[in-house]
Order: structure tokens, then sequence, then C-alpha cells
């Protein structure tokens, strides 16, 4: 009873500094990188998630906006091509 | 790297001078929205001199209508003044000949809402903008229709952000 008691108390203090020990890491960074780093990157890092309310992929749609509406094109007819000849060899399955 | 059919059938579209818009799901593509088709949608222009032009391209690319295939039933100039949805199977692919989409839009309501670009060598064509198709595809209102909306949606505000930012 008392080893658990002490064990509680060990376990207590281990919390207690682990929270002080972030609580200052995270200031210091955070006076540490003040200017270094733009607002607006900050923002976008911290505000871009990967997939949207209704779960669509972002980071697709993401990707694919930077190609070129060519690129696009040549992108959906080489996977059209792919497909059609997975599918042509699998016929009958 | 050999021509695609999608690329070939918008060459030869723009090589017979017809005046049509990409609309469907190679307009989203277009656009910037990852999704998979293998149809090209045009809404043609009405205007006599164009189904002149679209029939001989048509009889070019050996256009059938997909109902029946194996009837071999051609696209006549009434069909296509009717301008109602003809959808056809060509040496290009599935081609889908639309007169009008959503609430009877015709080529001539589109088309300043639509985007010339270039795809190509001696391919300059029309394609419907992100926020029309988004509105056409929200007026349809089906089940097909209604399912590209969230990746026709999210696409928009994230080029809208790119562009802001």
């Amino acid at each position: 009873m008392k080893k658990a008691r002490s064990h509680l108390n060990l376990l207590d203090r281990i919390g207690r500094f682990t929270r002080f020990l972030s609580n200052t890491l995270g200031e210091c960074a955070e006076q540490r990188y003040a200017g270094c780093v733009a607002d607006a990157d900050r923002t976008n890092a911290q505000t871009a998630p990967d997939y949207s309310a209704d779960g669509v992929d972002l980071t697709l749609i993401r990707w694919f906006l930077s190609l070129t509406p060519i690129e696009r094109l040549q992108f959906l007819e080489e996977r059209i091509s792919e497909i059609l000849q997975i599918r042509e060899r699998n016929a009958g399955r | 790297m050999p021509e695609g059919r999608l690329s070939a059938a918008l060459r030869a579209v723009c090589e017979n001078r017809i005046d049509c818009i990409v609309v469907g799901g190679l307009a989203a593509v277009l656009n910037g929205a990852p999704l998979q088709t293998y149809d090209i949608d045009l809404v043609y222009s009405l205007a006599p001199e164009n189904i002149d032009r679209l029939l001989s391209f048509l009889r070019g690319a050996g256009a059938v209508f997909r109902i029946q295939p194996e009837r071999r039933l051609e696209p006549t100039r009434s069909h296509l003044a009717a301008g109602g949805h003809l959808n056809l199977i060509t040496r290009y692919g599935p081609m889908d000949l639309l007169g009008t989409i959503g609430h009877n839009l015709s080529f001539e309501d589109l088309l300043p809402h639509s985007i010339e670009m270039e795809l190509g060598e001696a391919i300059r064509i029309h394609v419907l903008s992100l926020e029309t198709l988004i509105s056409v595809k929200e007026q349809l209102s089906s089940e097909k229709d209604t399912a590209a909306l969230p990746i026709l949606r999210q696409t928009l505000r994230e080029r809208d952000k790119k562009k802001n930012s």
C-alpha cells in the first residue's frame, strides 16, 4: 500500500515536471521564432488540413492544381490507358 | 509520347472549327479537379453552319449511337439540330454531344462562362469554368451529378486560396 502511494507520488511529480517543461519550452520556441516565420505561413501550416469535413482529399486537389491543364489531360489519358489495359488483361473475370 | 485519344479528339474538333464548349468530367479535370472520366461532353452551337461542320467531323470519326452500337446508327443533321443529348461512340472513344445542359443552357449562354484553354499544339478549346460547372451540377441534382460536387467545391476553394496567397 505504502509502495503504491509512493509510485503515485512519483508519477504525479513527473507529470507536473513534464507540464512545466512543455510550457517553458513552448514559450521559448514561440519567442525564439517570432518574426522568423511569416505569420501567413504559420497560419497556413496550422490550418491547412489534409481532408475536408466531408472527406475530400485536399492533398490530391492541391497536387492536381499544381499541374497545367495539358499535364492534367496527359495524366488522365495515361490513367485511362492503364485502366483499359488492366481491364483487357482481366477480361471475363 | 503518342497522342492520347482525348487529345486527338479535341484536336479534330479544333481542326474542324466546331463551335463547342467542353463540359462534364473532362472540364472538371482540366479545371484541376482530380476526377476520373472516360468520355468527352461537348455543348455545341446549333447554328446551321456549325451543324454542317459537326456532321462532317462525326462522319470522319465514325460516330454511331452508343445505345445499339451493333446497328451502326449514325447521327443525322436532324438529330443534331434537335439539340438533345446524343450519346455517341467514335474512333476517339465515347463522346456526348449536348444541345443544352442544366436548365436549358445553350452554347451561347455558356460561352461567357467558359475559359479558352490551350491543350497542345493547335488545340485551343473553350472549357466551362469551375464555378459554372458546379452551378449546373447543383441544378441537375441527380445522384451522379451531386456525387462529384464535394470534390468540385473543394477544388474551387483550394484554387481560390492558391490565387489569393
